[in-house]
């Protein structure tokens, strides 16, 4: 009997297992360090943990290895044939700059390099019609080249192939032909949505992605098996599912980010647990600070993503903001005098000044230390920290500086990441039209659960939600995920011109797709869902609103209305008048996968004993003696005063003066920031 | 965070900054979200932010920086000596560039915020150039306007279009009766709109937050903060005097010869000031070339910009530190009623800016910047029509192709930088949704091989576009500066590629035309449009030859141009003949 779920997060430094028993609902945690192949260290922690791959019901994976390949470039020979006369598409972008002012950095150069861009003659109109047919001779003499080059994936990508891929696909058949073996994406297919560059950039990440993660996913489920692994191996998207190895060779680049979105939709999960449909996720790791929102349930996704800024990702992705606010981030003064943290950090190697390997600039960890709110032994007692190093960096970079007494300037530091955290949870609620008020924050990652009381009472955000192993959050992540496959298609129409009936029946044809694949990846019916949503917009506009669409479309004039009504809430003000557009119809294909079922633990009634106390500074003018407690000494239902310090394997849980706090049944801790 | 008193520390000041940036870059959002016509929601020109009570900029989003630096200011100024009583509710509307508007394609909402005791605190600016502003033809940009008369535009000084929120119909109604597409501004005017309420409601909120006073408290230290960054910025280049000249190609209303822009840069490091001088250029000229007095300002202001640290905040604080010197009725100075600047955010505009960068160039290496190419070719000119088959009329601005780019002292360029004065915000076109949109169809849309400003660092790359109407006659209007003065390089650096543009006839002939022009292509005929390359930065024979070994290999350079201007030699295979270049560049030297 298969009764052990198996989630694996492979992050840059550390690759985290989570295990969870099915039978008794406990979760274990492995911890190994990451490997030059993935693959290794996945088995390492396996191994590690004990787990016998024979009585694993599910193997699920968050991985780097795209996001790494593209940021690398260390993409097979990929190469891409493009219309007559737009061979230049992908790099002249949309144009525009990340920063304005900086003039002094080279460009980022695209994923398939310009002499690797091949046109052949043919032409679509806007409205589908073919104006020059696919020029055949020219097409065999670029697939004569292509092959002749060695080329490992191609793109085809042609001018509104997302109107009529005819083209297209007869260019990918004379490909095939000659170039057997080499995987051809065209345009059409990955995502038949217009505008070109997003389109193209997104078909070539995915071409140049394919063979290497179809050849990483074939490793890995291969070496599973020999382990006795039966299932099929599970792989985190960017949407917020997994998918089967068999959907990876056609969305490759849908693994991009994989790993980022395991943080969002644990956090989503425990507060749903915890009874809070609106949470925010504040993964605070050494390096960065991964924030998430959900609302009612819901994580909030983009279409508008990269990996890096330029080449746009056109798949749906769980937003999340990422900024470089991390334990290690350093503290500088500029040079008109205001005290700076980050973006730059002090990495792995030194790392923080307090880990004794070189560091002498204050970083958050060193002002974390000084103030006592971080014990000096941590992970158990296998990292032990120096607070002298830490006070010596803290007066080094700012104290002395600033002409202020090394507390305050401890404090100062931490203000100023705590205002750079409160400022990205804002952007993606306040500025999104959410209300921060209305949510709890998660707090998780090494660092989070340090911070996360002041981000939230910075934001006038009422619960602090902290996860049992905050740490491992995002391996938590990958365990609690369904297979889930988004389908878009344009659909570019005026509302008032377009039927029920014609809606309906380009919602069914989505479906029918979305079940065959579900059903290919042995999902039973009873477990398929379906969301439908209309990506709408007042005529002109092009950036479009989504609007749920239920099943069967009945009445378009209703979702008008419910358009008017969200165009309204997120741009504060509506034109009931005007003539609104459909442009696109999404799916979200969801093959439900039974869940995680945490632990509950009934309330003791008992009291634990601190393991220590000692002096913690809240506030920069006098240190406050504090109770230190181990997390796993803390039974369900007991609930405590700040201030207080919980020390774990993976985390350091900071409960300041005035905030109350609770131990759910599943052993999270809620804390009330104003008591 | 709660109310506090007390000196404003680092943290605070940091922590409110960016609180009051992000009420700007919300009102950009809304904007771009919700704008009607392409050129703001396709080509994002539009810029938001937040001006003091009395008149000084505070805090812009990503904004085109010729829109913002100086102007807003000028403009919040002239609405509160008009209207010497501001309530809660007002709302102006601006073009006019004798009052402090850029020029009069831009719509500007200005919209008081005013605190619940009746005082006014702050002004928030909503800015976006419009599809068309009711100019006597089809375009936003009338090069050969003789006077403002002959332009046409509605010029609004700052008149009230909202009171208590509600709309001043007389000012709607003359505005849907002259200006084209009357649905299209609306939809636009009804964007502007919800993105200056917006910064009203948020900027509101804060004050209510965090105190008035305090707020009031945070402008001043963040105007000292921002001049200390920009003094320090200032005492790292070197002492001195630089001047540079460029020159406008003629168009109508200009001498044969061209507009000579000369600018004299001046640059105490002591005493942490620099200054830029732009009186010693003609009187204003009967065409529409002419600056507003804010492009004046403002286009001498980015030349500064681009050649200190990027990272210097852009605001009336780092302003105190930069002297303009104008004169009144010059080509670049202070216009007087009724002269024409129909074109001022651009062409004379990114003359005065490039000098300034390329004197400040000619000064150190290492800092400065190359001369950007020119622009309004043809493939970002408006567009204007009637489709058959929609049985509606069109105007539009295409945002189709514009490179121009510069070389900056250590990187190449950012090509698609699109003028000097842009900065490279505005988005290009997708060519799919334009070809949705209007009735054209795009034949070509690539670089342009040998095009970059040849140096150390490269220039931009031109690019080549053509495109014809589908159904119906098609206007294109443009005002292509650059077809005979394209972009120089500094430092040795060399020219960029130079703009032109033709029609291709039915027949397949090919017809160059004016580079300031309203044509008129028939279904079948085409327009072909080269867009501007960028300056080069630094001798190219200093180029490292690996750099110039894959430029040759990616098609941007051939390899005559390779041999005979960097002085690269690549053997069979492309890779560097290193004994070769070392010769072709020992006897260079």
């Amino acid at each position: 009997m298969e009764t052990i779920r198996v989630a694996v997060d492979v992050g840059g430094t550390f690759t985290d297992i989570c295990i969870l028993d099915e039978t008794t609902g406990q979760i274990r945690i492995e911890k190994t360090a990451s490997t030059a192949d993935p693959i290794d260290g996945i088995l390492t922690g396996v191994a590690q943990a004990g787990i016998d791959l024979t009585k694993v019901a599910l193997f699920s994976h968050g991985t780097t290895v795209a996001t790494n390949a593209l940021i690398t470039r260390r993409l097979p020979v990929t190469a891409m044939v493009c219309t007559e006369g737009f061979r230049d598409v992908i790099e002249i972008r949309r144009g525009n700059k990340q920063e304005l002012w900086d003039t002094y950095k080279d460009v980022v150069r695209p994923y398939v390099p310009r002499r690797h861009r091949l046109t052949v003659k043919e032409r679509v109109g806007a409205d589908g019609t073919v104006v020059e047919p696919l020029d055949e001779a020219g097409a065999r003499e670029v697939a004569r080249i292509l092959a002749k080059r060695g080329v490992a994936a191609v793109a085809v990508c042609f001018m509104n192939a997302y109107v009529n891929g005819a083209n297209e696909k007869r260019m990918k058949e004379i490909l095939q032909e000659a170039l057997p073996g080499v995987p051809v994406s065209t345009s059409s297919e990955v995502l038949p949505e217009i505008f070109e560059h997003e389109r193209f950039s997104t078909t070539v990440a995915n071409a140049a992605l394919s063979p290497i993660v179809v050849s990483y996913v074939n490793r890995l489920g291969d070496r599973l098996k020999e382990e006795g692994y039966k299932r099929d191996l599970l792989l985190l998207h960017t949407g917020g599912g997994v998918m089967t190895p068999a959907s990876v060779k056609d969305y490759a680049a849908r693994l991009a980010g994989s790993g980022i979105a395991a943080g969002a939709i644990a956090s989503r999960h425990i507060a749903m647990l915890c009874g809070f449909r609106n949470s925010i996720g504040l993964d605070m790791g050494g390096t960065s600070t991964d924030v998430s929102l959900a609302y009612d349930g819901q994580s909030r996704t983009t279409k508008d993503w990269y990996v890096e800024y330029g080449y746009p990702i056109r798949f749906p992705a769980i937003e999340v903001l990422t900024i470089g606010a991390g334990g290690g981030s350093l503290a500088w003064r500029d040079e008109a005098g205001s005290l700076r943290n980050g973006p730059q950090s002090a990495g792995a190697r030194p790392g923080p000044a307090c880990y004794g390997a070189g560091g002498t600039q204050a970083t958050n960890t060193d002002a974390n230390v000084l103030l006592g709110r971080l014990g000096t032994s941590l992970a158990g007692g296998k990292v032990m920290l120096d607070a002298g190093l830490a006070r010596q960096a803290v007066e080094d970079t700012v104290a002395k500086s600033f002409g202020i007494e090394a507390h305050a300037a401890a404090d100062s530091i931490l203000r100023v990441a705590n205002a750079n955290m409160s400022d990205a949870v804002r952007l993606i609620s306040i500025a999104r039209g959410f209300d921060p008020r209305d949510f709890a924050l998660v707090a998780f990652g090494g660092a989070g659960a340090l911070h996360g009381v002041h981000v939230a009472r910075d934001l006038a955000i009422p619960v602090v939600i902290v996860p049992p192993n905050p740490g491992v959050t995002s391996a938590l992540g990958c365990l609690l995920v369904d297979i889930q496959h988004d389908y878009s298609e344009s659909f570019l129409r005026a509302a008032s011109d377009v039927t029920a009936e014609e809606l309906e029946a380009a919602f069914a044809r989505l479906e029918e797709e979305a079940a065959a694949r579900l059903h290919h990846e042995g999902v039973a019916a009873e477990n398929i869902v379906l969301q439908r949503t209309v990506d709408m917009m007042y005529q002109g506009q092009w950036r479009s609103l989504a609007v749920s669409a239920p099943s069967p479309v009945t009445d378009i004039s209703a979702l008008v209305a419910q358009f008017h009504r969200e165009h309204q809430r997120e741009y504060n003000f509506r034109r009931d008048g005007a003539p609104v557009g459909l442009f696109r119809i999404n799916l979200t294909a969801i093959g439900v996968v039974p869940k995680a079922e945490l632990a509950s633990h009934a309330p003791t009634g008992k009291t634990p004993a601190p393991i220590g106390r000692r002096e913690v500074w809240f506030e920069p003018d006098a240190p406050t003696d504090t109770p230190i407690y181990d997390r796993w000494d803390l039974p369900a239902g007991f609930r405590f005063e700040g201030p207080a310090v919980l020390e774990q394997v993976d985390s350091t849980v900071l409960v300041p003066p005035g905030a109350s706090a609770e131990v759910d049944p599943r052993l999270n801790l809620i804390i009330r920031v104003e008591g | 965070m709660t109310a506090r008193t007390g000196a404003l520390d680092g943290v605070e000041l940091a922590l409110l900054i960016s609180r009051v940036e992000g009420v700007a870059r919300k009102m950009a959002n809304t904007l771009l979200r919700t704008g009607r016509s392409g050129v703001l929601n396709i080509a994002r020109d539009f810029s938001c932010c937040i001006i003091t009570a009395d008149d000084r900029l505070l805090a812009t989003a990503e904004s085109l920086p010729i829109h913002v630096l100086s102007g807003p200011d000028m403009m919040a100024a002239s609405v509160r000596e008009h209207h010497p009583v501001l309530a809660r509710g007002d709302a102006f509307l601006h073009n006019s560039p004798y009052h402090g508007c850029s020029h009069p394609a831009d719509h500007t909402l200005l919209v008081p915020v005013i605190d619940d005791a009746g005082v006014h605190r702050f002004t928030v600016v909503a800015k976006a150039h419009q599809a068309d502003c009711g100019n006597s033809e089809p375009t936003t940009y009338m090069g050969a306007a003789r006077d403002v008369y002959h332009e046409g535009a509605l010029i609004f000084p700052g008149v009230r279009v909202q009171k208590d929120y509600r709309d001043v119909e007389d000012i709607i109604r003359m505005c849907m009766l002259r200006i084209r597409v009357p649905e299209q501004w609306w939809g636009d005017y009804l964007a502007m709109l919800g993105a200056a309420r917006i910064g009203e409601r948020e900027l509101l909120a804060l004050g209510a937050e965090i105190g008035w006073e305090r707020l009031g408290d945070f402008t001043e230290t963040w105007f000292d903060y921002s001049e200390a960054r920009m003094r320090a910025a200032l005492s790292a280049l070197p002492s001195g005097r630089g001047s540079w000249t460029s020159t406008h190609d003629a168009v109508p209303g200009t001498p044969e010869a061209g507009v000579p822009i000369n600018v004299t840069v001046e640059v105490d490091a002591a005493a942490e000031r620099i200054a830029v001088d732009l009186t010693d250029n003609m009187d204003a000229l009967p065409c529409g070339l002419n600056l507003s007095e804010a492009c004046a300002r403002t286009s001498a202001m980015i030349g500064v910009f681009n050649s200190i640290d990027p990272t210097v905040p852009k605001n009336a604080g780092a302003f105190r530190r930069i002297d303009i010197r104008l004169k009144e009725n010059s080509v670049c100075g202070v216009p007087r009623h009724p002269t024409s600047c129909s074109v001022a955010t651009t062409n004379i505009a990114d003359r005065v800016a490039n000098s300034v960068q390329a004197a400040l160039a000619e000064m150190k290496d290492g800092i400065g910047m190359a001369e950007t190419g020119a622009i309004l070719p043809a493939s970002i000119g408006v567009v204007s029509g009637y489709d058959p088959e929609k049985g509606e009329p069109y105007v539009n601005q295409l945002f189709l192709a514009f490179t121009g780019g510069s070389a900056g002292p250590h990187a190449d360029a950012w090509i698609t930088l699109g003028h000097v004065g842009n900065a490279g915000l505005c988005y290009q076109d997708s060519i799919e949704l334009d070809e949705l949109r209007q009735p054209l169809l795009v034949e070509t849309r690539r670089f342009l091989t040998d095009s970059e400003g040849a140096g150390r660092t490269k220039g931009g790359a031109g690019m080549l576009v053509e495109f014809g109407p589908t159904r119906g006659d098609m206007a294109v209007a443009f005002v292509s500066d650059g077809t005979y003065n394209p972009a120089k390089g500094v430092r040795g650096g060399g020219l960029g590629g130079a703009a032109y543009q033709a029609i291709r006839r039915k027949d397949g002939a090919v017809e160059p035309t004016p580079n300031c022009a309203v044509v008129t292509l028939a279904t079948g005929e085409t327009i072909i449009s080269h867009c501007c390359g960028g300056g080069g930065y630094g001798r190219p024979e200093e180029r490292a030859p690996e750099r110039v070994a894959r430029d040759v290999r990616e098609g941007w350079v051939s390899p005559d141009r390779a041999r005979d201007v960097y002085r690269v030699a690549l053997d069979g295979a492309g890779a560097v003949d290193a004994a070769e270049t070392a010769r072709l560049r020992g006897a260079a030297g």
